[in-house]
């Protein structure tokens, strides 16, 4: 009864039944199965308010909406080209940029793809990069960024794994700049090799790009140095960051006005919150009944005889997360599968906030895994291409963001060197 | 039932938007009364946690005329093409009922938490009710929603 039940939800799921009813079906079903009123359900998603650093995700969601609604992703292409533009592969350094940039604010790597993809991709073609690199490149890049604050899955974990959200900012900005390296490494390499044809370098070009681009610029340092420093808590960052960027859009800028445009932003920006959002409150009630009936307790005592060593948790979480990572996106895997794979990690002596590092990096890999990697779809409808043909071309930067991958997981240290620092 | 869900929409839209906009200030004037002031307002930082749920779940409401409910929908594509309608009907039907065994649990919840709410958390109780009250709207989206499948395909995209 219970196995076809769960077989039935998964198949629903697979057909396209939203995410949110299937944990809710689940949920009350558990309720049910266990003789317990399904209000439980409801107690969990109003204790939804009890988290002070949920305020945290509507406020920075909409920072990434006004952004991109403000012609920030123009400004940013623009202010990337005249700083690092001349390099070889320059323009394909600026792409990398860019996009980790605009995603740690946007934080969901289709919008990343579908602003600035756009954007970049004709662009890349008229450097005379290669079609089938620059494919590759605008498509891998659309989930670079992830780890940098103050990206919403970074605080979608914190706030599921109750973990302090200012560590994860911390952890996560080596890890990213290995990989912006990397990548970027790989870019210049095949610029020269490709004697792609480089741009000269223009102070005018660079002081103009600078001035529009500079409020943009300074919000990322304020963050830094505000969380950093310890000046204001992660909620206070958000909420200094959406009144900073609304002044920068409406008042300097002037790219928006009190009109219907604006309230679309903030509407988008609803719309994104409340898709995630309802997820993890459907998903808190599901969790409490699991844990009624034992099953993480289960689970550890399945894993445990199965797994000795946390080399062998490591190599086997890594697996399972990239096999997630292209089935699920980014929010519902952090949502469904954290509650479940942490007291695990807990026991193999996984620190909870490596844990979100390498959570992270491998959901970040698994958007561009074929066959189901959700970047390959987006980019293959943005840029009119077949799907098999964004395979092939993401598959360099795959290598390589699986090389990084292992970085990451095995060498904790990049993730937890501030402690004791900080 | 187009007109009544996009009329229905425009509302839900109005409040979401403005409880967003109501987050911007508050949290701002907080930041600004503790630093300037040395005094936080009261109340405020409590209000701004219900108005999380008021954004996220009036969202998750305006999410499904939308269409950008988060689905994993891997196998999509394996469907011939005449089943995907009326699959789509059936789900928007099997999601309102869902909805609506949460709405009709959260109305029980809020009726419990209002008889119990102390002396002077009354207002808290009450902003509760936007559980039960979005809720019950996402039911009837998407029941709108399974008629607009089943009726007029051509404005259901």
């Amino acid at each position: 009864m219970n196995a076809a039940i769960a077989l039935g939800l998964v198949a629903a799921a697979l057909l396209g039944l939203p995410l949110f009813v299937v944990l809710a079906t689940l949920g009350l079903v558990a309720s049910w199965r266990s003789g317990v009123d399904p209000a439980v359900l409801i107690v969990e998603m109003h204790d939804l308010t009890a988290s002070a650093s949920l305020v945290a995700i509507p406020l920075f969601t909409l920072v990434g909406s006004v952004l991109a609604a403000g012609g920030a992703p123009q400004r940013l292409v623009r202010v990337f080209n005249a700083v690092l533009g001349w390099m070889p592969g320059g323009l394909a350094v600026v792409a990398l940029t860019s996009c980790a940039f605009f995603t740690a604010f946007s934080g969901v790597s289709g919008v990343t793809i579908l602003a600035l993809g756009g954007l970049l991709y004709p662009i890349l073609i008229a450097g005379h990069y290669p079609e089938r690199f620059s494919l590759g490149l605008v498509t891998s890049s659309g989930s670079l960024g992830i780890l940098f604050m103050p990206s919403l899955p970074l605080l979608l974990y914190g706030v599921v794994a109750k973990v302090g959200i200012d560590q994860l900012f911390k952890a996560g900005i080596v890890p990213g700049l290995i990989l912006l390296v990397l990548l970027g490494g790989y870019s210049i390499f095949t610029g020269r090799r490709l004697d792609v044809p480089r741009q000269p370098f223009s102070w005018a070009e660079l002081r103009t790009a600078a001035r529009t681009s500079v409020w943009d610029l300074l919000l990322p340092a304020g963050i830094v140095i505000g969380i950093f420093g310890g000046y204001v808590t992660v909620t206070e960052a958000a909420s200094c960051a959406a009144a900073y960027v609304l002044f920068v859009e409406v008042v300097v800028h002037r790219t928006l006005k009190f009109d219907r445009h604006l309230f679309a932003t903030f509407r988008e920006a609803v719309v994104l919150v409340g898709s995630i959002l309802i997820i993890l409150s459907v998903a808190m009630g599901l969790t409490n009944l699991l844990v009624n009936a034992q099953i993480p307790s289960r689970v550890l005592a399945y894993v445990e005889r199965v797994v000795h060593s946390p080399v062998e948790f490591l190599l086997l979480l890594n697996g399972l997360l990239l096999v997630v990572g292209c089935m699920m996106d980014v929010f519902s895997a952090i949502i469904v599968v954290v509650p479940l794979i942490l007291p695990l990690a807990m026991r193999f002596g996984v620190d909870p906030v490596h844990l979100g590092i390498i959570f992270l990096a491998n959901l970040e890999i698994g958007y561009n895994t074929p066959p189901v990697g959700l970047n390959l779809f987006i980019a293959s409808q943005r840029f009119d291409k077949p799907v098999f043909v964004l395979f092939r071309a993401t598959l360099p930067f795959l290598a390589l963001m699986l090389l990084w991958l292992a970085v990451v997981t095995y060498l904790p240290f990049a993730s937890l060197w501030w402690r004791g620092i900080f | 039932m187009i007109r009544l869900e996009r009329a229905l929409a425009r509302i839900e839209a109005a409040v979401a938007v403005a409880a967003l906009v109501a987050m911007v200030l508050l949290s701002f004037l907080q930041i600004l009364a503790r630093n300037l002031f040395d005094t936080g307002l009261p109340g405020v930082d409590v209000l701004l946690r219900y108005l999380v749920l008021v954004v996220s779940f009036l969202g998750a409401v305006l999410a499904v005329r939308d269409r950008r409910h988060i689905r994993l929908d891997a196998a999509v594509g394996l469907l011939p093409e005449a089943w995907k309608r009326p699959l789509g009907v059936g789900f928007d039907l099997f999601s309102a009922l869902v909805c609506g065994v949460l709405s009709w649990a959260a109305v029980r919840y809020w009726l419990e938490a209002w008889r119990y709410a102390e002396v002077g958390r009354h207002w808290l109780a009450a902003l509760s009710i936007i559980l039960p009250l979005s809720l019950g709207l996402l039911s009837l989206h998407f029941l709108l929603r399974a008629w607009i499948g089943a009726h007029r395909p051509d404005a259901a995209e």
